[in-house]
């Protein structure tokens, strides 16, 4: 009976880590936070104006880590009070979706600010279009994450033998790292140079020419949120879920050498589909032309 | 027992250290498809490769030692697996680029010709299968550096202290954690920028300044570590 | 960026010696935890205003790494603090040996960084001594709010054994290196860099003074004046960024010419 609750736990615990990394990568892509944001940045500079939202609270996996801890460490101190779970759950979510937007302004207004020689103006309508479309992002991302936490720390069995703060973190820097690993490739090499040929790298003589521009006037990152969403966003879900689910399961069912095993199987199995797609992508787009 | 203890540590950062040097990074420019390799910083995807280590060896606490290594090793090796292979998927159908460098030009382990495959103006985009090999090495070097450095921090606390299994995996977590915080970074700072993995030419440069320096620095934290339990056991 | 008004080493000086004697002011009752207020503020001011001037160089990778690299050199001489003031039955030395640690182990690591790797940037030794000195500040002085005290047995029972001192290192790092992090470009400006600063440490009080409401019964004052004094430098920092900006729009384009309409 053990092992079928931990089982059920387990995938429930995969899919919580689905939504939140689907939700962390199109936080930050709408709020343009990792790495590709180097070139909303390059842009002013090299004369591309634009109105897209430019925040750089901090690398991603710190700004999301920190967030998560906000969660973790309201909740931990909620627990001990006594409250019941999912109010705690809910209030610490909301308290560090606060902090979150409180950060978001300031390094909107700063960035912007500190770009004044390129007469980069500061738009208040993209303050105000952005903030609710952030807010509800992080809110979904740190309610899973806080959830997934309490699970792993409360509900396993056994347990993980760590304090609520603790694994709020962990979690948070994992997903930090593999949202900017995986789903920003999606909105800087794609989205943000829509304009250029579809299927090349983005040469480095093209750096800050981006598409400010969309069909109809300016191009919002909400426009950015809804490309990324078709494709980038679930991927980077589907990896931090696998990962969740993959590092609690071998040896749940497989026992502890078992587990080690398949372990090594898997990643084996991964280094061959890499090997198969590498191969593929080679033989569909052949060499570079022109 | 403290001088176990030491050795370990000092053995768990360098490999740390030396882990970071193998695994692919491109930076910035990697998630414009400017570079190959893994789009973010050094130091926070070793951090994340590390965490799932520590994660996944806190999770089969009681174990024996080498039980508990391997499965941080594990852990980690499957992080940055499905990391790279999930980031490769985005380059090849969202971008649609093939998966090449210029770092060199033949992939030794598959055969593939780089050149011709790499868009012009840039360097490279996504992780090809060498560089995908030598980012499982690192996260192999660095899961059983973190997972060594906590389980060997935890046995002795275990045997030592009064406090609660929580309290003791809490604090060796802590410690391992900030141990890649340092490390990770200082070998960040000797890479510079990006790096493809120990088939790049870069890496012959880069890699005896780096295990140095690691070297150095894991001497100096893992006596103080050791100081810190000691005075934490006995103080 | 514009020349500072107010020069780096008046800001070093008064910090390290306001910050100690805040925290040594700790133990007082409700007093303890204002003082231990004003000492994070400080340490915070202190640790942007150096990486204001680190930061502009580059290290190879971002500027929160420099952060969180000496915030974890600060904790891991925090607790080495601890242990000797243990050691030693004297809770008063727990301060003043974390800080010299800390001094050490980040002049260690400057070292390393400037004859191994070549890294030949003259102001580094001093930036990374105290970037750490003021994060070590920051995070001494936030556990004392918890604790009460800066007591080392008070602290380890209150805030390492439970994680909670995790958050406290990760809110350092955010409110030292978000401020630079978020102004950078050509026209950052001291003042405005600062206020920012200020309002960060601010905003990671209030959640830090719900945390302490499990230790202590103040925790509504400490609460209230960490609001306040967000809600002061947060409006600072705003007038200051109409000041600044090139031009501020409700709605429409930006300028397509140079007009500066």
């Amino acid at each position: 009976m053990d092992i079928i609750y931990n089982l059920m736990l387990v995938a429930f615990m995969g899919l919580l880590a689905i939504i939140a990394g689907m939700f962390e990568d199109l936080e930050s892509d709408v709020a343009s936070t990792s790495n590709p944001n180097s070139q909303v940045q390059l842009a002013p500079q090299v004369g591309n104006l634009h109105k897209l939202f430019n925040r750089a609270v901090s690398g991603e996996p710190l700004l999301v880590g920190t967030m998560a801890t906000i969660s973790g460490a309201i909740c931990y101190v909620l627990l001990t009070l006594d409250y019941p779970v999912i109010l705690v759950l809910l209030i610490s979510a909301g308290m560090a979706t606060i902090v979150q937007v409180i950060f978001s302004i300031s390094s909107y207004m700063g960035r912007i600010t500190s770009q004044a020689l390129y007469n980069q103006p500061l738009f208040l309508d993209v303050l105000h279009k952005h903030l609710p479309i952030i807010a509800a992002h992080a809110f979904i991302t740190l309610f899973s994450i806080t959830t997934l936490s309490y699970i792993m720390v409360y509900l396993l069995n056994p347990a993980v033998a760590l304090t609520l703060p603790v694994v709020t973190m962990l979690m948070g820097l994992t997903l930090g790292s593999i949202g900017s690993a995986v789903g920003d490739i999606h909105y800087g090499a794609e989205k943000l140079y829509q304009s250029s040929e579809f299927g090349s790298g983005i040469a480095v003589s093209s750096n800050g020419n981006i598409t400010t521009k969309s069909a109809l006037g300016s191009r919002s990152s909400i426009d950015v949120v809804n490309f990324c969403s078709k494709f980038g966003g679930p991927i980077t879900g589907l990896c931090f879920g696998i990962i969740i689910f993959l590092n609690f399961w071998i040896f749940l069912v497989f026992g502890i050498t078992g587990g080690l095993i398949v372990g090594l199987m898997i990643v084996l199995l991964f280094l061959l589909l890499n090997i198969i797609l590498e191969r593929k992508a080679r033989l569909t787009y052949g060499k570079y032309e022109n | 027992m403290l001088l176990e203890l030491l050795i370990s540590l000092i053995i768990g950062a360098t490999l740390i250290g030396i882990g970071v040097h193998f695994i692919p990074v491109g930076g910035a420019p990697a998630a414009l498809s400017t570079s190959a390799g893994i789009p973010t910083g050094a130091p926070m995807i070793t951090v994340g490769m590390g965490i799932t280590g520590i994660l996944a060896a806190s999770s089969v606490i009681g174990q024996s030692d080498l039980i508990m290594v391997l499965y941080g090793a594990v852990g980690s090796m499957i992080m940055i697996s499905v990391t790279m292979f999930f980031s490769n998927i985005i380059h090849v159908f969202g971008v649609g680029v093939p998966l090449a460098s210029s770092n060199f030009e033949k992939d030794p382990l598959t055969g593939f010709n780089q050149e011709g495959y790499v868009s012009p103006g840039t360097t490279g985009h996504g992780i090809p299968t060498i560089s995908f090999v030598s980012g499982l090495i690192g996260a192999f070097l660095g899961g059983v550096g973190g997972s060594l450095a906590f389980s060997s921090i935890y046995i002795v606390l275990s045997n030592n202290l009064q406090y609660s299994l929580v309290v003791n995996v809490t604090i060796a977590t802590i410690f391992s954690l900030l141990l890649f915080f340092i490390v990770a970074v200082m070998a960040s700072y000797n890479i510079g920028g990006t790096i493809q993995g120990f088939y790049d030419e870069k890496f012959r440069k880069k890699i005896l300044p780096g295990t140095v320096s690691c070297f150095l620095i894991s001497v100096i934290l893992s006596i103080i570590y050791v100081f810190v339990i000691w005075g934490l056991i006995y103080g | 960026m514009a020349d500072d008004l107010i020069p780096n080493q008046i800001i070093t000086l008064v910090t390290i010696i306001g910050g100690l004697l805040c925290i040594y002011g700790t133990n007082i009752s409700i007093l303890g935890g204002i003082l231990a207020i004003v000492a994070s503020i400080l340490a915070a001011v202190l640790g942007t205003n150096t990486l204001r001037h680190v930061g502009k160089y580059s290290l190879g990778t971002g500027v929160p790494s420099i952060v969180y690299m000496l915030t974890a050199v600060a904790l891991v001489s925090y607790l080495t603090g601890i242990v000797v003031s243990l050691y030693l039955n004297q809770t008063w030395i727990f301060p003043l040996i974390s800080l010299i640690i800390a001094a050490i182990i980040s002049l260690t690591v400057s070292e390393i960084c400037k004859h191994i790797f070549n890294i030949q940037i003259e102001i580094l030794s001093k930036s990374f001594i105290s970037i750490a000195v003021a994060s070590l500040l920051l995070m001494m002085s936030m556990s004392t709010l918890v604790a009460k005290s800066y007591e080392p047995s008070l602290i380890i029972d209150n805030v390492i054994n439970n994680g909670m001192i995790i958050f406290i290192m990760i809110a350092s790092v955010m409110v030292i290196q978000n401020p630079y992090n978020a102004c950078m470009g050509p026209n950052e400006d001291q003042y405005r860099t600062l206020s920012l600063s200020v309002a960060n440490g601010f905003l990671m009080l209030v959640i830090l003074s719900a945390i302490s409401l499990l230790t202590t019964e103040y925790w509504i004052y400490y609460m209230i004046i960490s609001v306040i004094g967000w809600f002061i430098f947060f409006r600072k920092y705003v007038l200051y960024t109409k000041h600044q900006a090139a031009s501020i729009r409700r709605y429409g384009l930006w300028p397509i010419d140079d007009g500066d309409d």
